[in-house]
């Protein structure tokens, strides 16, 4: 019996352990050794199993046993290897001022021997891989293609802004020539302020007005008693008329998340477009059409995944954000101006920095959310065939 | 033009009581826009949203500075109608304060 245990573990050893290119090829994450590993999967595969004390049982359970004590082994001794090299050099650091360069170099060829033979110990063992490094260079490659491709990406990006800003321009002349009258978007805009449908007007709307428009809807306020004020969030214009009811809430959000939205899913001078559009029928008929016609806003949001989605909304809020942030701090310096006490403004210049950590961290999240989102998505890349999430991690 | 005009030191205490209101409004809407966030994420499954939580946490504390601030202003405005009840005063230095 002891016999054939001998020759079994000399067979096991002779077949698997000693030859490095096995080894090595089968060696890939750098965790365990690859007999290890092989014979890890050879268990789990036979439906091996493990009892109480962690010990494998059924069938391939010897085999797991043995290559688990056997490397066990060899991280021990290489571990000793390491500990004796590490001493050896402390001894070396300590002699060597004392002695010549003879001496020296020669104890310095002695160590290097030391440590290239407790590499190929290890190589061949399994213990380490070249394998990390074959990773980083694939990953050098495959950063070197992602560059190319942001750059093209951008290069692109360019053309097609240029040719929106072609578009809107080739709008804004039709509009001119053919679109609504002054008289017509000034009453449209009048109205809805009265109607208070622009009780928070979004200033892109406001600024994208013709001047003499502008003029005219602030005079005609005028004369029914109401003020125009730019609210100091900066975004919105707020229309107070005398003794105006209050507008309920949902109306006042409706209208801000509006722009919001369209904010959000088109470029700013779009948006406003947008808004505009709800003046005249003409102009909408024209916005929607050209819309139609201008493929890459559409695809652009209709493409993204839900993992781009959620970046793009926390960069919208850290947008917000730092908006509010830059108005809240006009805010504490007009406190200080009029002389308020630092007790007053001093907090609010404080939450200066809290703003812009909570920015910080919008922005870091999204990167972190597309970065996740890149990760497994380049993962399905290479499978697309592998099963959901529940399949591969559970629920 | 309420208070964007107001840097230049002509801001009244109504304008910035009413600037700091709309601020609690505004960053009360961040807050709410958080929670809204957080809860389609996880409605996603999407699990390490402490960073988020975190925020709104900082936010939280961002509108209680805030409001303790529009107190402290809701107080001057205290000190105007003890000026305007009481005419004898001159001002704030004479009172022996700065």
């Amino acid at each position: 019996m002891e016999l054939f245990t001998l020759c079994l573990a000399i067979a096991y050893m002779v077949t698997g352990k000693f030859n490095r290119d096995t080894a090595i090829a089968a060696y890939q994450h750098g965790q365990e050794p690859p007999g290890l590993a092989k014979a890890r999967m050879r268990h789990e595969r036979r439906g091996g199993h493990y009892n109480e004390s962690g010990r494998p049982v059924g069938p391939g359970s010897t085999r797991l046993l043995l290559s688990t004590w056997w490397s066990a082994a060899c991280q021990k001794a290489a571990d000793r290897q390491h500990d004796k090299l590490r001493r050896w050099r402390a001894w070396y650091a300590e002699q060597a001022p004392q002695r010549d360069e003879q001496w020296r170099a020669k104890q310095r060829a002695k160590l290097q021997r030391r440590q290239r033979r407790l590499q190929r110990f290890e190589h061949a063992r399994g213990l380490i891989s070249s394998i990390p490094e074959r990773v980083r260079e694939r990953q050098a490659w495959a950063e070197n293609e992602r560059r190319d491709r942001d750059r093209e990406q951008a290069i692109e990006q360019v053309h097609r802004d240029a040719q929106q800003l072609r578009d809107h321009e080739q709008r804004s002349r039709d509009e001119q020539t053919t679109g609504p009258s002054l008289e017509d978007i000034v009453q449209d805009v009048f109205g809805r302020l009265e109607r208070g449908e622009y009780e928070l007007m979004s200033l892109d709307v406001w600024d994208d007005l013709p001047p003499d428009a502008k003029a005219r809807i602030r005079a005609k306020a005028a004369e029914r008693g109401a003020r125009l004020s730019d609210l100091w969030t900066g975004g919105y214009l707020r229309a107070s008329w005398p003794q105006k009811p209050q507008k309920p809430v949902p109306g006042i959000n409706k209208s801000e998340s509006e722009t919001a939205e369209s904010s959000a899913e088109e470029p700013e001078s779009a948006s406003a477009t947008t808004q505009q559009s709800a003046r005249s029928d003409t102009a909408a008929a024209e916005t929607s059409s050209s819309q139609a016609s201008g493929t890459n806003a559409t695809t652009d949001t209709e493409g993204v995944n839900v993992y781009q989605q959620a970046a793009q909304k926390l960069t919208k809020e850290a947008d917000e954000i730092e908006q509010y942030n830059r108005a809240f701090q006009e805010l504490a310096d007009a406190m200080e101006a009029v002389g308020w006490g630092a007790e007053a403004h001093g907090p609010l210049a404080d939450l200066r920095t809290t703003f812009e950590q909570v920015t910080a961290q919008y922005r870091e999240l999204a990167e972190q959310m597309r970065h996740q989102g890149d990760q497994v998505n380049d993962a399905y890349d290479q499978a697309p065939w592998a099963p959901d999430r529940r399949v591969l991690v559970g629920a | 033009m309420s208070t964007v005009q107001s840097v230049d030191g002509t801001a009244s205490p109504e304008d910035i009581k009413l600037g700091l209101e709309n601020a609690a409004g505004r960053l009360e809407e961040i807050i709410a826009s958080n929670q809204r966030l957080q809860e389609e994420f996880e409605a996603h499954e999407w699990r390490d949203l402490d960073t988020l939580a975190d925020i709104r946490q900082r936010l939280a504390e961002a509108l209680d500075t805030l409001h303790t601030t529009i107190d402290k202003v809701g107080k001057a405005l205290e000190v105007r109608e003890a000026y305007q009840a009481n005419h004898m005063v001159g001002d704030k230095e004479s009172l022996g304060r700065n």
